[in-house]
């Protein structure tokens, strides 16, 4: 009798190995497995190459360069690549400086400038930025930098030996979220 | 129930914050500072002198042939506090007495300077042409100017320019003039301002 229950045991035991191989071969599990990198949605100023020149009225440079040699114009990185420093000395009445420089796009997501806002409180001339028309402006990564400009001209209000301020921010966003609500 | 409004409030507020971390995250804002710094128009009177200082024989004119004599005299002096300003005094002037002034004026600012105009007592004398001034109201003229060749010429920072002013006392000039003083401003503006 007890032999007879261990052979039964054994046989079901034995069935049943048999039906759980045979329906793990009818099924299939298939897995994914996902990762998210974002992009790097970044803008810069780039000073490498900026330049200036002072130029009359009518665009055309100061003759003999001898009347603007004390001048002196420097551009430079605040804290980051974000924030620049212009500074004008020696600056005079009727000269028109402009000041050349870039702006880029070093990240890896296209981006549009979505607002400009410029300051020139109590300025005694002008300050003008260009490109005109800044915003809407797209920026993909690696496309040639957008050219930037600062026209700095003071009138006969100025005062001599004096110093006056102007500041401006451009703030950009990602591409399609442009324009911001 | 309170306990489930506290949990709620806590979850809206960080899932405010996330929001805004990643609005944050895709806009950048890029700062420009500018400072103008204005230059400095100058100028001093570095020279000033006349061609008859005290104890010198009066000037004569070219060809003259009477004998020179130390008759008239006339003093220069370049204020000691404010070089922007000289002072001359003719004494014992008289028809005929010709002056001739030398003032050199540097340009000691960092812009480039063009004289614009010599004003005698309000009067803006030309270039090359004499003004005749009644300096004693009695309707006729009484001394008169002239300036040569210096309107309109440019000079540089730290460069200098020498121009040349003459008086001449005319026959119409009464005697006994004095204390009679008479201002001569010279504008200098800067190069662009140039009116010719």
């Amino acid at each position: 009798m007890k032999m007879k229950m261990t052979s039964v045991a054994a046989l079901l035991l034995v069935a049943l190995m048999a039906v759980g191989v045979s329906y793990a071969l009818w099924s299939k599990t298939l897995y994914i497995d996902g990762t998210v990198e974002t992009g790097d949605l970044n803008a810069e100023f780039d000073l490498t190459v900026w330049s200036w020149e002072a130029l009359d009225e009518f665009g055309v440079p100061i003759d003999p360069p001898s009347k603007v040699e004390d001048i002196i114009v420097n551009v430079y990185y605040g804290a980051d690549n974000q924030e620049i420093y212009v500074e004008i000395e020696e600056l005079y009445p009727c000269i028109y400086i402009h000041i050349y420089f870039d702006l880029i796009n070093p990240g890896t997501v296209p981006w549009i400038v979505n607002n400009f806002i410029q300051t020139v409180p109590d300025f005694p001339g002008t300050v003008t930025f260009s490109p005109i028309g800044l915003i809407g402006t797209q920026l993909d990564p690696g496309d040639p930098p957008i050219p930037m400009g600062i026209v700095v001209h003071l009138d006969n209000t100025a005062d001599e030996i004096a110093q006056y301020g102007f500041s401006a921010e451009i703030e950009v966003v990602q591409w399609n979220e442009y324009p911001l609500p | 129930m309170n306990r489930k409004l506290t949990a709620t409030f806590a979850t809206m507020l960080i899932a405010l914050c996330l929001a805004g971390v990643s609005y944050a995250m895709w806009s950048k804002t890029l700062y420009i500072d500018g400072t103008v710094d204005t230059g400095d128009l100058d100028a001093i009177i570095t020279f000033w002198f006349s061609n008859d200082p005290p104890g010198t024989l009066d000037p004569r004119p070219i060809g003259a042939t009477y004998p020179a004599k130390d008759v008239g005299e006339t003093v220069c002096t370049i204020d000691a506090v404010d070089p922007q300003k000289c002072y001359t005094t003719i004494y014992n002037g008289y028809p005929c007495y010709n002056v001739h002034y030398t003032i050199t004026i540097m340009n000691t600012g960092n812009v480039a300077w063009i004289m614009q105009g010599i004003k005698i007592d309000d009067t803006t004398l030309p270039n090359n042409q004499w003004v005749s001034f009644d300096v004693d109201g009695d309707g006729e003229p009484d001394i008169e100017f002239y300036i040569t060749d210096s309107i309109g010429e440019q000079v540089e920072p730290g460069d200098s320019i020498e121009t040349s002013l003459d008086t001449h006392i005319l026959q119409t000039a009464n005697q006994g003039i004095s204390d009679r003083t008479f201002t001569i401003e010279v504008l200098l503006v800067q190069w662009k301002e140039y009116q010719p």
